[in-house]
C-alpha cells in the first residue's frame, strides 16, 4: 500500500497547512502527479477519500493533474519528452527501453521531470 | 514544504498556493542519511528484488566473507517476521530487523530510525536488504551509496524491461541462481542485453548461493572501489 503511506503524509500536511489559515473545511486539494512515478492516481484518490473521514478535509475534492515526464542523457545532455499512457490502457508501456537510454546516441538519461507528488494549492472556507 | 503565497482572499473562500512535493520531502531524508553516513565514513548499500530471488542468502554469503574485513551490520526489511534477521544473527553479524507493517517498501525515514539508534563510529558498512519487490522501493531512495538488486534465471528473462525504472537507477545487479540457467532454459545473455539498454553503466554479475560461483567478483565491485 504505497499509495496509503504517501497519502496520509498529504492528508496530515494539508490539515495543519489549513488550521495555520483558519480553515473550517478544505474544498480542494490540487496535486500534481508525475507520470515516472509509481504512485497510481485511482489509488491516491480511494486513500484519499477513506483517510479524510472525520477530518477538517471531509467532502473535500482531490484534483488530481499528471505532469509528464522529461530526461536527459547524461552524454550528449539530449533532452526529450516522455509520454506514458495512463493505466487505462492496459497495453501501454509495452516497450519501455528506448525511455532510459537516449535517443540520439544511447547513453544513460536521467529523470528531469515527472517525478512529483506536490501538492501545489488548497482552496478553504474560514 | 513552502508556503508560498495567499491568495485570492474573496469573503470567507481562500485560495491557497502551495509547494509540498511529498517524493521529494523523501529524496531529502535521504539525502540527510547519506550526509550522516558520510560524516561517520560508513558505506550503504541497499539490496532490492522481487520476493523469493535469493536476497538474503545472497546477504549471507556477503557477510560471511566481509566479517573479516569490515564491521558489518545488516537491517532486513520485511512486512513481518524477524525470520530474516534470525538468519543473519547466525553468522555472528549485528542485524536489525525492520518490519514495515502494511508498507511495501523502506524509507528513508524508517533506516534513519535505525541508523539513530546504531554506534555508527563502529561500523564501516551498513547492507540495507529492503522489501521483496521491484516497483515501490524506486519511488524511496534509502541514501545508500550504491544501489543492488538481485534478479534470478527462475523469474525468466524479462524481468529487466518489465521494470525499467528501478533498473534504471540501479549501479549492480546479480543475476542469482545462475546454477539453474541450464536447467530452466533461460537465456541469461538475453537478460543482459536488456539490462544493458535500459541502463548502459550497470554492473553485472552472475551469481550462485549454492557455489559460491560469482560472488568474490561481486563483493570485489561492490566493497573494492569503497
Amino acid at each position: 500500500m504505497h499509495e496509503f503511506g504517501i497519502t496520509s503524509r498529504i492528508v496530515a500536511a494539508v490539515s495543519r497547512v489549513a488550521s495555520e489559515n483558519g480553515a473550517t473545511r478544505v474544498i480542494r486539494v490540487d496535486l500534481l502527479i508525475g507520470q515516472l512515478t509509481f504512485l497510481s492516481p485511482q489509488q491516491v484518490k480511494l486513500a484519499y477519500d477513506l483517510l479524510v473521514k472525520g477530518t477538517p478535509l471531509e467532502g473535500s475534492e482531490l484534483a488530481i493533474q499528471a505532469s509528464e515526464g522529461l530526461v536527459e542523457c547524461r552524454s550528449c545532455r539530449h533532452q526529450r519528452e516522455v509520454k506514458v499512457q495512463l493505466p487505462e490502457d492496459p497495453n501501454s508501456f509495452t516497450d519501455p527501453l528506448p525511455l532510459f537510454a537516449c535517443s540520439e546516441c544511447g547513453g544513460k538519461v536521467d529523470v528531469i521531470k515527472g517525478k512529483e507528488c506536490e501538492v501545489t494549492g488548497i482552496a478553504i472556507d474560514s | 514544504m513552502v508556503l508560498s503565497e495567499l491568495t485570492d482572499a474573496k469573503g470567507n473562500r481562500q485560495e491557497i498556493h502551495l509547494k509540498m512535493d511529498f517524493l521529494q520531502e523523501q529524496g531529502k531524508m535521504a539525502e540527510a542519511n547519506r550526509k550522516l553516513l558520510d560524516d561517520h565514513g560508513v558505506t550503504m548499500i541497499d539490496i532490492m528484488g522481487s520476493v523469493g530471488t535469493g536476497k538474503t542468502s545472497l546477504v549471507e554469503q556477503l557477510v560471511r566473507t566481509l566479517k573479516e574485513r569490515r564491521r558489518v551490520i545488516v537491517l532486513n526489511g520485511d512486512l513481518a517476521t524477524t525470520i530474516d534477521q534470525d538468519r543473519i544473527l547466525r553468522h555472528g553479524v549485528e542485524a536489525v530487523q525492520v518490519n514495515t507493517g502494511k508498507e511495501c517498501h523502506l524509507d528513508a525515514a524508517l533506516v534513519r530510525s535505525v541508523l539513530d539508534r546504531l554506534d555508527l563510529d563502529r561500523i564501516d558498512l551498513v547492507l540495507v536488504e529492503n522489501v521483496g519487490n521491484l516497483i515501490c522501493p524506486a519511488d524511496f531512495p534509502l541514501g545508500s551509496h550504491k544501489r543492488l538488486i538481485v534478479v534470478s534465471v527462475t523469474e525468466g528473462p524479462y524481468v529487466a524491461v518489465k521494470h525499467p525504472h528501478v533498473f534504471a537507477e540501479m549501479d549492480y545487479v546479480a543475476i542469482n541462481k545462475i546454477d539453474l540457467a541450464e536447467t530452466l532454459g533461460v537465456d541469461v545473455s538475453k537478460l543482459v542485453g536488456d539490462l544493458m539498454k535500459v541502463n548502459p553503466n550497470v554492473r553485472i554479475y552472475q551469481t550462485s548461493c549454492k557455489d559460491g560461483a560469482g560472488i568474490p567478483e561481486l563483493i570485489a565491485g561492490l566493497i573494492g572501489e569503497t
